[in-house]
């Protein structure tokens, strides 16, 4: 009962409030150094966190514990422990707004799904890239080279990876191989984008020799510092596909790649079950007929349930400058390989539709001239709880507007009463 | 406690993948069949040793310019400012056509009048490539080619080393930075760098 009494209770939630506040501080203040991706993750989506006051390291738990932590104690104690009663349903209204803002934000972390579509007048798509996550996909190709679908290892699962010394053995269900991953470089790429961590050979000496490193067609892996602006980095691993004995057949490098022309490792599985890095010299008759199959480090992806066209993007400059004073998008909704509906998006008017939002947000290439043909970059996410945070405000202020009229009448019923008794004394 | 300390050591294991995505219909056709080099870079093993590493001029740029791909006619090729909006390239044309003419054709795509030739002589030296250039300076209304609108309050810095004898030929070399008014200035002392830091790197074969 005690145990009940400090979860549901005021002390737990001033803690909990005050560890919010705290955390909020130094995760924002963190972001200088590591990033607004590294810093969100370490404080924000984190169970538990490991920090620094000067030398001493204190372990502190994240805000996902803290709002798991507060959903539970507003829901025991401004809910279920709470007196109910017709003289005070401001407060639980309220409270319950607040509890629908919590989960709305479980919700939207676990569920969201988002990324940016890059069209050029007259392009096509049905894919979206997120611009921070990566991801590996395996696809089985028919004869003309298309892909059905993707077995997809998400940033979650490459993620213990990072680390020195760590290697992954990945297998499904339906793929006639497995494949290890191993020595994971999160970037090989400088401030500029070139790729200065894939040396070739013979400039190597040029480099810090990377412990575990290898050498596969005259090139290797020499881990770039990482940038703190995540979508600048550029992965790189080692990958070896084994077949079902767990004999190596295939030993080479995997390089994030762009999204718009993928260029995969190419690997032919034979009927036998002998798994062949194409091109190969080392392919035989026996070969022949078997399935393709590409294993590609990529930009994390998700597929729309619809397409869209970029009819007509427009920028406007500021007079005598290259700067973008505003820019729209005229685009078609793709449906069933046909233009269906249009839509006009600029700055604050997104499209929506099938519970996705597509927003304005960007466009390119860096530094076009004038003459320069432009492409649009529209932000796209799907959340499905994406309202709710408007929705739990109406309802807090819904609860707040009750519990004070309630009290301003109480009020004005005390002063009236005060004032009666004034008026009958003599 | 315990998942702290286990999250400390370098994984080990094996993983079954379980997500399955359906590709778009409008998904980019993925090129297969591509050896290590041409995934990685798209060019071929060839290609790569005949790229701008083959190029027999050397450069040391500024750290805030951003290196873009260069083009037959620009060896090294630039860009900087917030958005990218200056640009300095350096080239080498065959034939060159003297320093007049592509003065004057600077000038006009900066929307100015052409000089007369006794003005070349007031034009100040600069240290460029195997000795001196020209150094040209314009302010005006910048008109790129193929543009159908001038970008007004444009600067432009140039070096002319025209009619060098090379061998048989006679080639020109350029360097050229553009961009807006204040923006270019700020790039003064970075423009003199990088004209003094070009060189040759090894003969041509």
């Amino acid at each position: 009962m005690r145990f009940y009494n400090f979860l549901s209770g005021y002390t737990l939630a001033v803690i909990l409030l005050s560890l919010l506040l705290a955390l909020t501080y130094f995760g924002t203040m963190a972001q200088v150094e590591v990033g607004l991706y590294d810093a969100s993750e370490k404080y924000f989506q984190s169970l538990f966190l490991i920090d620094k006051i000067g030398p001493v390291p204190i372990v502190l738990p994240g805000v996902y514990l803290v709002s798991a932590l507060l959903f539970l104690n507003l829901l025991l104690g401004a809910i279920i422990r709470a007196r109910k009663s017709w003289k005070r349903p401001g407060m639980l209204i309220a409270h319950g707004g607040i509890l629908y803002i919590l989960l709305a934000g479980f919700v939207a972390f676990h569920f969201t799904e988002e990324g940016s579509m890059l069209l050029y007048e007259g392009d096509r798509a049905d894919e979206i890239y997120n611009l921070t996550d990566w991801s590996i996909e395996v696809a089985r190709h028919d004869a003309e080279g298309k892909r059905e679908s993707a077995y997809v290892i998400g940033e979650e699962d490459l993620k213990p990876l990072w680390k020195k010394g760590a290697r992954r053995t990945f297998f499904a269900e339906g793929m006639p191989f497995e494949f290890e991953i191993y020595s994971y470089a999160r970037n090989i790429s400088n401030s500029k984008g070139q790729l200065t961590g894939l040396p070739l050979e013979k400039d190597r000496t040029a480099f810090t020799v990377f412990e575990g490193g290898e050498v596969i067609d005259g090139l290797a892996i020499v881990p770039q510092e990482t940038s703190i602006t995540r979508e600048a980095n550029t992965p790189a691993t080692y990958i070896k596909v084994k077949d079902s004995t767990g004999k190596v057949h295939v030993h080479s490098i995997l390089v994030g790649a762009n999204p718009f022309a993928p260029r995969p490792l190419t690997v032919e599985v034979a009927a036998s079950g002998a798994v062949v890095q194409v091109p190969s010299t080392n392919i035989t008759e026996t070969d022949s007929g078997g399935e393709t199959w590409s294993i590609d480090l990529t930009r994390s992806r998700y597929t729309l349930p619809f397409g869209v066209e970029l009819e007509k993007f427009e920028k406007e400059d500021h007079p005598g400058t290259a700067r973008a004073r505003e820019y729209s998008s005229d685009v078609y909704r793709v449906d069933n390989g046909e233009a269906t509906e249009k839509y006009h998006i600029s700055m604050n008017k997104p499209m929506r539709y099938a519970g996705y939002t597509l927003y304005q947000a960007s466009w390119g290439p860096p530094g076009a001239k004038p003459s320069d043909r432009l492409y649009t970059s529209l932000a796209v996410s799907r959340n499905p709880a994406d309202q709710w945070p408007k929705y739990g405000t109406y309802v807090i202020s819904l609860g707040m507007v009750i519990h004070f009229m309630q009290k301003l009448f109480a009020y004005l019923r005390r002063s009236a009463r005060s004032r009666e008794k004034k008026e009958v004394k003599p | 406690m315990v998942a702290l300390v286990a999250s400390c050591k370098p994984v080990n294991d094996r993983k079954e993948i379980k997500t399955v995505r359906k590709m778009g219909k409008l998904a980019p056709a993925a090129e297969l069949g591509l050896p290590l080099l041409e995934r990685v870079s798209g060019k071929s093993q060839e290609d790569a040793g005949s790229g701008a590493t083959d190029i027999p001029f050397a450069w040391d740029a500024p750290d805030d310019w951003q290196a873009v791909p260069a083009s037959a006619m620009r060896m090294a090729n630039f860009t900087f400012g917030e958005s990218a909006e200056g640009q300095c390239y350096f080239t080498m044309l065959r034939g060159g056509g003297g320093l007049l003419l592509n003065l004057n054709r600077w000038r006009s795509q900066m929307g100015l009048d052409p000089i007369e030739g006794e003005e070349l002589a007031k034009l100040p030296d600069k240290r460029f490539l195997f000795g001196n250039g020209k150094f040209i300076e314009l302010d005006g209304a910048f008109k790129p080619m193929g543009a159908s609108e001038a970008l007004s309050d444009y600067k432009m810095f140039g070096v002319i080393m025209p009619e060098m004898e090379m061998g048989e030929m006679k080639v020109a070399f350029f360097v050229k930075m553009t961009g807006p008014k204040q923006l270019v200035e700020s790039q003064r002392e970075n423009f003199d760098a990088f004209c003094a830091s070009l060189r040759i790197k090894k003969a041509r074969q």
